[in-house]
């Protein structure tokens, strides 16, 4: 009976931790280092303004970034960002994944994709989720 | 009180050894065997995936490289898109498929999976690429589709999986290749 009280234990803490994970991945063939304007999509369900945020931190880099709800940029840039945020709720709210895409903005094809999965015991506050995956996505040093 | 923190833990245990996911399935993602190619190429063609991500039993479901080459193999077979899909060149042409994003809620009853590739076909004996188009698709699974949520994800997967090959392989049709 202890045993199995035991298992429990851990299969519920296996439930309700989990780990966090990180994924990037890039088309073939992709040269990020041409890439020095962008242009972030803000998603329409975000009401967060996450896009100011990677605004911010491609800023924080030298980069030149501006930040809009229409597809396409005013004014011509190297590449598109788009994200998707999710959120979960454990004693308050926390954004548990953040994808993001690096897209051709000649083509909109994208060139680069990157994710962090951050369940509860392992959050991160937005802004360093979204150093995360701009990091790995642009190949940017730790 | 005892008893209730039993039955939680019970219940969490439930969750992880019936929520575990499975990998999105080749056969699933393969357009359907009736569905012949609208330009039969006489070429051959070898394929080149990336950007998949093999399935965590403890995360929601992907789509592998292995599988989804297995799904373009099946379907180009089956539709007769092109005379042979080769392992390894030499070939005719080189396709290359880029899943640059396999998106899915992290709960929830309806499920909407949102897929994105992008496609390069490339004549291998002058190295020039012939055709290039990302490829967006999209497919919603209603909450009566299956039980578990992680199956949900996995239908999801495989539909908006199929109708991506589907639709790069209409216009890799209306290319008319020798």
């Amino acid at each position: 009976m202890q045993r199995l009280r035991l298992w429990l234990i851990v299969a519920a803490l296996g439930v309700l931790a989990g780990c966090a994970t990180q994924s990037v991945s890039h088309a073939p063939g992709t040269e990020l280092g041409n890439l020095k304007t962008f242009y972030v999509q803000k998603l329409a369900a975000d009401q967060r303004g996450i896009e100011q945020l990677f605004v911010k931190q491609l800023n924080a880099w030298g980069y030149t970034a501006t930040a809009g709800a229409a597809e396409k940029p005013a004014t011509p840039v190297d590449a598109i960002v788009t994200y998707q945020d999710r959120w979960a709720w454990d004693i308050t709210m926390y954004m548990i994944r953040l994808n993001v895409q690096i897209r051709d903005a000649q083509t909109g094809a994208i060139v680069a994709n990157a994710e962090s999965m951050r369940p509860s015991l392992e959050r991160r506050d937005p802004p360093e989720m979204v150093k995360e995956v701009l990091q790995a996505a642009l190949k940017r040093p730790q | 009180m005892m008893n209730r923190v039993s039955l939680l833990l019970l219940g969490c245990a439930c969750a992880l050894v019936a929520g575990c996911a499975t990998p999105s399935r080749p056969e699933a993602m393969a357009v359907t065997p009736t569905a012949a190619a609208a330009h039969k190429s006489a070429a051959s063609v070898v394929l080149d995936v990336s950007g998949g991500r093999p399935t965590s039993s403890t995360y929601v479901p992907q789509i592998s490289n292995e599988d989804f080459t297995a799904a373009l193999q099946r379907s180009i077979e089956q539709s007769g898109a092109f005379a042979r899909v080769s392992k390894s060149l030499p070939a005719d042409f080189r396709l290359i498929a880029y899943i640059g994003q396999l998106d899915s809620p992290m709960m929830g009853m309806t499920v909407r999976v949102d897929m994105e590739v992008g496609y390069q076909l490339i004549e291998v004996a002058t190295n020039r690429p012939v055709w290039r188009k990302s490829i967006k698709t999209q497919y919603t699974v209603p909450s009566d589709k299956a039980y578990a949520f992680v199956d949900r994800v996995r239908i999801g997967n495989e539909a908006a999986a199929r109708m991506n090959i589907e639709q790069m392989l209409a216009e890799v049709a209306a290319l008319k290749l020798p």
